[in-house]
């Protein structure tokens, strides 16, 4: 049998490469504005601030200094250490675990696991250092950070889950859709400032609506929450009312920290459910009607059908949620300046982009506040990770 | 899912980025709102007599040869705004034109005392700051360890531009000294007016109560409050909580308190902080009693212990006597009722006042523009414009020979000259040091922790520790 030589590949022609150069030229020409964009304004900005979080920058560059601004946020170098190493080997070892199925081959299996339980026993016994880190390290950025993922929770599951549920009924066939999207749209465009400064009056203890309605649906007026103005944990101020003894560690957050969820989720859900109608939109027409002819009930279609491919939304919105509440600055600022210095009262607002302004700002400590700021973008990373990790395989992209 | 890692890292890098931008040295932050309402008394970031006044005396050395402010344009930095910027403007307008140096000053109003402060603290790397600015005293610390301020004693001391002997004992000692700076041993500013924090109280309601006077000592001051909660004004309008004392968190109002017990911010040498004293623990104790008891509480809005005095609702407060117009109105349009100020309620002998103002520093620039900025602030401080200012604000005038020019307005405004009067009582001295700022957030933060219920010494202990940690990192 004859078999047709190999043919070697055909070299470009002297014009094809000239072609070829003429593209990639162009090519980065047309990349060359964005990169110099990105550039100044993203990475300049943040190789200038790891500058100064290395040196003692009160108003103007002091000392070099090293890490000692990140040693002072997270206290000893060992402990530090061992608290990276703890919580690298758990990502590991869950990381291994998660590679092992039902199909793998038993050698390969009992390896796997060997090695996963050696990973999280290995990261158990370094996450010890954890208490030591708390000790020894700012313990206001431990607590800002504490408040900030009280805030977080507070916010996106409630966030989240309404708007999926809005998305649902403005997506159905109602009259004044348009409108009804329009409304729920509105507080997302209104200015910040402005409508926490409203939110902020809504919520006053003597003249706010909340409390005048209260107190127009029989409550004492002795008694009405002080909202902003209270720094008690909620479950304490619930276990107050129903006469159950509440213990401190147990209080959670404060009560102005829940009055600022509230903005917040008033003000993001709109948003939300425009993005789910969107994602509700891209979902074929024939899958319901399958499912329809099938004999799926609504909760079934909406288990089955509905939840799974909105996913890759579902997906979005928690990241985005999760990083903007972690990164949120002005309503807090702005609801609880009222009721005294920032964080008040009694810093138990204090999350940690507000510790960050505080320490740069308020203290001038820009150094500091440049190095808190990184903390903070690695928890946000990390948190992200995280987030990319849980979802592989939830998030369905069709 | 490399495209979706790769998106999510992008958002994450961005989100920071914005974080950064707003945390950048050189610009303000966007997230804090402009004020837009005109301040209703001066915001107290106190000023302070240093412990040996140092009055300049006048020289022979002659001006430096060849500085000539002639033709110059100086930018000016200030906190007013509403009707007390369009005064301001029109008395730069008058100074403009009328000056024999052909000097042009361009106003600009930066919001409010805040604004203006984080103004220039970004300024400072960025060397964009204007010729001259209103200061506190601290804040003149914490530009001067900068090194972008000028020292003023060498222009008061100019023969052809400076001030003689007599023009210099016309100004009132506690406003001269004020601008004294300890940790430099130079004066940072120029005084153009005073305030002071003073008590206003509602006369009808304490003889409704069946006192004749106001309360002269801190005991009186709680018997009378409590009593206040129990029997309601008759005159009140409007629906709220009725109280004997409405506050603000603010340090002044702590140092206030504090100065009248016979304590100190700081020590006498400037180097450590000492209000966790006796007269600390005495002062937050007793304020933490008083809140309890249901006899005082925190103002839930701005400026809501003003709105509330004048409803009825409230017997006292104690704030600085710039707002004492607005409070003219608020009782005006409120409950109408017979009122006055008084020194504060005090366990010393005499009144112990808190004194405290604002100056004019100028930065440093070229000779000319130095000069002619030091032209337009002693041009402010002439009699006419303090006159001039003060009857129109509130504020007090820093020279005898403008509050003589103010006889008319005193006689017209006798709360206001009986305010006046109590310019003359010793004073205590908040912080003219650096890093006094930083320290006024965190006994912001010691007054929300024990006004909240928190234990005042240990507090008070924190927040000294947290402030001397502040002034150490500030001194120059």
């Amino acid at each position: 049998m004859n078999l047709p030589e190999p043919q070697s590949k055909p070299q470009p022609t002297k014009g094809q490469r000239s072609r070829k150069m003429r593209e990639a030229i162009q090519a980065y020409a047309f990349l060359l504005p964005g990169t110099l964009i990105l550039f100044v304004f993203s990475l300049l900005p943040i190789g200038y601030a790891l500058y100064i979080s290395m040196h003692k920058w009160r108003v103007k560059r002091g000392d070099f200094i090293g890490m000692e601004n990140y040693l002072k946020a997270l206290g000893n170098p060992i402990d530090v250490l061992f608290v990276l190493l703890g919580l690298g080997l758990l990502a590991g070892s869950w990381m291994v675990w998660r590679k092992i199925t039902a199909g793998t081959p038993t050698k390969i299996l009992a390896w796997r696991i060997g090695l996963a339980f050696m990973l999280i026993f290995g990261g158990f016994a370094l996450f010890l250092g954890f208490p030591k880190m708390l000790a020894d390290g700012d313990k206001d950025l431990f607590e800002s950070l504490l408040i900030t993922f009280y805030y977080s929770l507070g916010t996106v599951p409630f966030q989240v889950g309404l708007s999926f549920l809005l998305a649902n009924i403005l997506f159905q066939d109602i009259k004044g859709k348009s409108a009804w999207r329009i409304i729920y749209f509105l507080p997302y465009v209104t200015v910040t400032v402005a409508s926490a400064a409203v939110w902020q009056s809504i919520f006053d203890p003597t003249k706010g609506l909340v409390n005048i309605g209260l107190a127009g649906l029989g409550f004492n007026p002795d008694t009405l929450p002080r909202w902003l103005f209270e720094a008690e944990g909620v479950v304490t101020l619930i276990g107050n009312w129903i006469g159950v003894e509440v213990p401190e560690w147990a209080g959670g957050p404060s009560l102005a920290l829940i009055s600022v969820i509230i903005y917040n989720i008033w003000t993001y859900v709109g948003y939300n459910t425009v993005i789910y109608l969107s994602g509700l939109g891209n979902i074929p027409h024939s899958l319901y009607e399958a499912a329809e002819i099938d004999g799926a009930n609504r909760w079934e279609i909406l288990r089955k059908i509905t939840i799974p491919l909105v996913s890759p939304t579902t997906y979005f919105l928690v990241m985005m949620g999760i990083l903007g509440t972690f990164r949120a600055f002005n309503s807090i600022y702005v609801m609880t300046r009222v009721a005294g210095p920032v964080g008040a009262p009694q810093g138990t607002t204090m999350t940690a982009s507000m510790l960050i302004w505080k320490n740069f700002w308020n203290g001038n400590r820009f150094g500091y506040a440049s190095a808190l700021a990184f903390v903070l973008t690695g928890v946000m990373l990390s948190l992200n990770w995280i987030q990319n990790r849980i979802s592989e395989g939830r998030a369905f992209y069709g | 899912m490399k495209h979706r890692n790769l998106f999510g890292l992008l958002v994450v890098l961005a989100m920071v980025l914005g974080l950064f931008a707003a945390c950048g040295p050189t610009a303000a932050p966007t997230e804090e709102p402009a004020a837009t309402e005109e301040p209703k008394t001066e915001e107290p970031a106190p000023t302070e007599e240093p412990e040996e006044p140092e009055e300049p005396e006048p020289t022979e050395e002659p001006e430096e040869p060849g500085i000539d402010p002639s033709g110059q344009t100086v930018t000016y930095w200030y906190q007013h705004t509403g009707s007390r910027e369009e005064l301001m403007q029109s008395m730069i307008e008058d100074f403009n034109s009328s000056n024999e140096w052909g000097i042009t000053v361009v106003g600009e109003t930066q919001g409010g005392y805040n604004e203006l402060y984080t103004k220039i603290i970004a300024g400072i790397p960025a060397n964009q700051l204007p010729s001259m600015a209103v200061a506190y005293q601290n804040q003149a610390a914490t530009y001067a360890v900068q090194g972008v301020l000028v020292p003023l004693d060498q222009y008061i001391a100019d023969p052809v531009y400076g001030y003689t002997q007599e023009e210099l004992d016309d100004f009132f000692p506690v406003a001269l000294s004020a601008d004294y700076l300890p940790q430099f041993g130079d004066r940072y500013g120029w005084p153009p007016y005073k305030s002071m924090e003073v008590m206003y109280y509602n006369q009808d309601w304490l003889e409704e109560l069946g006192y004749d006077g106001p309360p002269t000592n801190w005991e009186e001051f709680a018997e009378m409050s409590c009593a206040a909660i129990e029997q309601p004004f008759s005159g009140q309008v409007g629906e709220g909580i009725v109280l004997g004392y409405e506050y603000s968190v603010d340090a002044s109002r702590f140092a206030t308190f504090l100065f009248s017990r016979g304590g100190d911010v700081l020590n006498e040498n400037a180097s450590s902080y000492v209000f966790n004293s006796a007269e600390g623990v005495e002062t937050m104790a007793y304020w933490q009693q008083l809140v309890e008891d249901g006899c005082a509480a925190q103002a839930t809005e701005r400026y809501g212990d003003q709105t509330d005095f004048g409803a009825g609702r409230v017997l006292f407060t104690i704030s600085s006597i710039s707002g004492l117009s607005y409070y003219a109105q608020a009782v005006d349009e409120g409950a109408a009722f017979n009122w006055s100020v008084n020194p504060p309620p005090h366990s010393t002998a005499e009144p112990r006042m808190n004194i405290y103002g604002a100056s004019q520093s100028i930065f440093a620039s070229t000779p000319e523009e130095q000069l002619a900025s030091w032209l337009f602030t002693k041009w402010l401080s002439e009699p006419e414009q303090q006159a001039k200012w003060a009857s129109s604000t509130g504020y007090f005038p820093t020279r005898a020979s403008a509050a003589d020019m103010m006889a008319d307005y005193m006689n017209e405004n006798p709360t206001y000259a009986k305010a006046f009067q109590f310019m003359f009582y010793e004073s205590g001295v908040e912080s003219p040091v650096a890093g006094y700022d930083e320290c006024r957030t965190e006994i912001a933060n010691m007054l929300t922790n024990v006004l909240g219920g928190e234990d005042p010494k240990s507090e008070l202990d924190n927040a000294v520790m947290l402030c001397n940690e502040y002034l150490e990192e500030a001194a120059p």
